[in-house]
C-alpha cells in the first residue's frame, strides 16, 4: 500500500455551511432513488399517467367539440365534459392519487427512510459529521416531500396550465374560465404541501421506530387501508361525520375539498384537520425521541 | 503537546448498565492506544469523544471542545466505528464521496479527496464496485478511507483491525504509524494487544469502565512494580547461569524448561534451540544490567533474551490480576 507515497494534511478549503447539511441529505437520497431502474419504472412515471390520461381526455374531448366532422351529439357530450373542467376536475387528481400513489410513496419511499439507517447502523455516519439531528430529520423529511410535491403539485399544475391554454375554446359564452378557477393553483399548491408534510411526518415516525423497511411499509399500508375500514364501519354505527377523523385518506381528502373550496360531503372537516394537525405533532415527538445514535440499553 | 482529549470523572450509565465509571484522563497527541477486552468501555468512552452520547456525569473536551451537540467539532474528527455502517448499494468511491459532502466538503474537492483516500488505504481497484461485494477486510478498509478522507485533526479509529487478513492488518498498521509521524492525532482500541503494540507505545489501558494505566508502555511497567518481571533466557549453561543469579535479593524464582526435542516423525526442530531459563526479578532494571555483566564474565552463550513485561499483554494482566 502505498502509505508513503501520499501527502496527508489538514485540508484547509472551504466548508459547506451548517445551513445547507440537510439539503445535502435530501438531494443524495432523490439522486440515490432515481437510480433505482425498478422504482423510476413502477412509481415515478406511473405518478404522471394520472395526469397524462386527464390532459388527453381534455384534448380529445377538445377536438370533438370543435369537430364539423363529427354528429352534433358528440360535440354536445364533449362540451359537457369540458364544462366539467372545473375544480372539481383537479381534486379528482388529488383523489386518485390518494387511492393509489400515496400509499406506494409511503411504502416503498418513506418506509427506508430511517428504519435502514437504524439497520445499518448508519446514523452514526451522519452524527459523527457536521450535522445536526435537525439537519437529519429534514433532510429525510425533504426527500418524501420532494417525491410527493414531484407526483402531486407538479402534475396538478401541468394538468391546470394545459386545461387553461385549452378550456376557453370549450367554455365559449360562459364565465372566463381563467376567473372560475383563478382560485385552483394556489389550492393545488397548498393542498400538496399539507398532504407532503402530513403523511412525510407521519412517515418518518414509522420509519424510526422500525429496523426492516418491509414491516414499516406493511404497517404504513394496513394503517392507510384499515383506517379506511373503520371510518366506514363507525360512521355507518353512529351515523357521525366527524368519524372521518379515524381515516388518515379520508381525512385528506376531506381537508383538500377545503382547500379547494367544494362542498364537503361530510360537515366535520374540522374534526379533520385536528386529527391531521394531531398525528403530525405526535410524529414529530416520536422523531424527537427516536432519533439517537445510540440505544439505550435497558 | 496540550492534551487532544480530556476527561474529567467522566461516567456514562445506560439505565443500570455502566459504560465508564469517573475517567479521568488525558490523552495527548500522536497514536494512543486504547485497550481493553470486550466491553471495558472503550466504545462508550469513543461514542462520547465523538458526540454521540452525552455523558452522564463529569467533563469531556476534545481538541479544547465540548462534543456533545457540537457539529463544528465534528468536522475535525475522523470516525471510524468497531460496526459496520454502510450503504451497501453504493460503491465505495460514491459512498465517500456522499460522506464528505456530508463533511461540507464541495462535490469537487470531495471527489478528489475520495480518490486520494481510497488510495491511501489501497482500495483504489475496488472503488467502482458496491460495497455489498467487498470482503470483510475491505469493508474495515473503507470503513478507515471515511474515516481519513476529509482529512481531519483527530482520527479515531474502533477495533479497526477486526477482520482484516494478515496483509491488511500490516498495511493498516503501517497507516496509522504513518499518520502519527505526519502529526496526526489518532486514538486507537482494540482489544488486541499486539495489534495496539505494534501501533503506538502510547497507551490507555481500560478495563470495567475505569482507567487501569495510561502512558507509555514502559511507564506503565513502572506501575507495576510490586509485581515481579519475567525474563526468559535462552542460554547454553543454564544451570551456571541460574545458579549466580539465584545469589541475588531480588530474585524471586528461576526454572529451566529443556529445548523441545523432535517430532517423532524423524524430523528435528527447525533450527536447534538452547535451554530456556525462565527468571522472576523484583527488580527488572538491575536484573538487566546484571545478566549482561554476568554473560560476559561466565562466557555463557545466550542466544536470546526476552522480557514478558514488555509485552502489553503481560502488563495487562498485571493490572486487572
Amino acid at each position: 500500500m502505498p502509505v508513503y507515497d501520499q501527502g496527508y494534511r489538514r485540508f484547509e478549503g472551504p466548508m459547506g455551511s451548517g445551513f445547507a447539511n440537510w439539503w445535502v441529505i435530501t438531494k443524495s437520497e432523490i439522486i440515490l432513488r432515481f437510480s433505482r431502474k425498478l422504482l423510476l419504472f413502477l412509481l415515478i412515471i406511473p405518478s404522471f399517467l394520472p395526469m397524462l390520461g386527464m390532459m388527453i381526455a381534455v384534448y380529445v374531448m377538445l377536438q370533438i367539440a370543435t369537430s364539423d366532422q363529427l354528429p352534433m351529439g358528440a360535440s354536445i357530450i364533449a362540451k359537457q365534459f369540458l364544462d366539467q373542467v372545473s375544480t372539481e376536475f383537479y381534486f379528482l387528481f388529488f383523489k386518485i392519487h390518494a387511492s393509489t400513489f400515496l400509499l406506494l410513496w409511503g411504502a416503498f419511499v418513506g418506509s427506508d427512510l430511517i428504519s435502514n439507517d437504524r439497520k445499518t447502523n448508519a446514523m452514526e455516519l451522519y452524527f459523527t459529521r457536521p450535522i445536526r439531528p435537525v439537519d437529519y430529520l429534514l433532510g429525510k423529511f425533504g426527500t418524501l416531500v420532494f417525491f410527493l410535491l414531484f407526483t402531486t403539485m407538479l402534475p396538478a399544475l401541468l394538468l391546470y396550465l394545459f386545461a387553461i391554454s385549452v378550456a376557453p375554446e370549450a367554455a365559449e359564452g360562459t364565465e372566463s374560465y381563467f376567473e372560475a378557477t383563478k382560485h385552483v393553483p394556489g389550492a393545488i399548491v397548498f393542498y400538496s404541501f399539507v398532504q407532503a408534510i402530513v403523511v412525510s411526518t407521519f412517515m418518518l415516525a414509522l420509519s424510526s421506530l422500525g429496523r426492516n423497511w418491509i414491516l414499516v411499509g406493511a404497517i404504513w399500508g394496513g394503517v392507510y387501508l384499515f383506517s379506511q375500514v373503520g371510518y366506514r364501519i363507525v360512521q355507518e354505527l353512529s351515523g357521525s361525520g366527524a368519524a372521518v377523523a379515524i381515516s388518515l385518506r379520508d381525512s385528506l381528502l376531506l381537508v383538500g375539498r377545503r382547500i379547494f373550496q367544494l362542498e364537503t360531503e361530510v360537515e366535520h372537516w374540522e374534526a379533520a384537520a385536528w386529527m391531521l394537525g394531531i398525528l403530525t405533532v405526535s410524529s414529530l415527538l416520536i422523531l424527537c425521541r427516536r432519533i439517537r445514535v445510540v440505544e439505550t440499553v435497558k | 503537546m496540550s492534551s487532544i482529549v480530556q476527561t474529567k470523572n467522566l461516567s456514562r450509565w445506560y439505565g443500570q448498565v455502566t459504560g465508564v465509571i469517573d475517567l479521568t484522563l488525558e490523552i495527548g497527541g500522536g497514536v494512543t492506544g486504547l485497550l481493553g477486552p470486550n466491553g471495558a468501555g472503550k466504545s462508550t468512552f469513543l461514542s462520547m469523544v465523538t458526540g454521540q452520547i452525552q455523558p452522564t456525569r463529569g467533563s469531556l473536551t476534545v481538541l479544547g471542545e465540548d462534543p456533545w451537540n457540537n457539529p463544528k467539532l465534528m468536522g475535525r474528527i475522523g470516525y471510524s466505528s468497531e460496526v459496520d455502517a454502510f450503504y451497501e448499494e453504493m460503491t465505495g468511491f460514491d459512498f465517500l464521496c456522499i460522506l464528505l459532502r456530508y463533511s461540507g466538503l464541495s462535490r469537487k474537492v470531495g471527489r478528489q479527496s475520495a480518490d486520494a483516500a481510497l488510495e491511501l488505504v489501497g482500495l483504489s481497484h475496488a472503488r467502482d464496485r458496491k460495497i455489498g461485494g467487498y470482503s470483510k477486510g475491505m469493508r474495515q478498509r473503507i470503513k478507515v478511507a471515511q474515516a481519513l478522507a476529509h482529512e481531519p485533526e483527530l482520527v479515531i479509529l474502533d477495533e479497526p483491525l477486526n477482520g482484516m487478513d494478515p496483509v491488511a492488518r500490516a498495511e493498516t498498521t503501517r497507516l496509522v504509524k504513518y499518520l502519527g509521524d505526519v502529526k496526526r492525532h489518532v486514538i486507537v482500541s482494540s482489544h488486541v494487544l499486539y495489534e495496539v503494540e505494534a501501533m503506538t507505545s502510547q497507551i490507555l489501558l481500560i478495563h470495567q469502565g475505569k482507567v487501569l494505566a495510561e502512558g507509555n508502555i514502559h511507564d506503565i511497567r513502572d506501575l507495576i512494580d510490586e509485581h515481579p518481571h519475567q525474563v526468559k533466557i535462552e542460554c547454553a549453561r543454564p544451570r551456571e547461569l541460574a545458579a549466580r543469579l539465584l545469589a541475588f535479593e531480588d530474585i524471586v524464582s528461576v526454572s529451566i524448561d529443556s529445548p523441545p526435542e523432535g517430532d517423532g516423525n524423524g524430523k528435528a526442530p527447525e533450527e536447534e534451540s538452547l535451554p530456556l531459563l525462565t527468571v522472576t526479578s523484583r527488580k527488572p532494571d538491575e536484573f538487566y544490567e546484571r545478566v549482561g555483566k554476568l554473560v560476559l564474565e561466565t562466557g555463557i552463550e545466550v542466544s536470546r533474551l526476552s522480557s514478558a513485561d514488555d509485552n502489553l499483554q503481560a502488563v495487562f494482566k498485571y493490572l486487572v490480576r
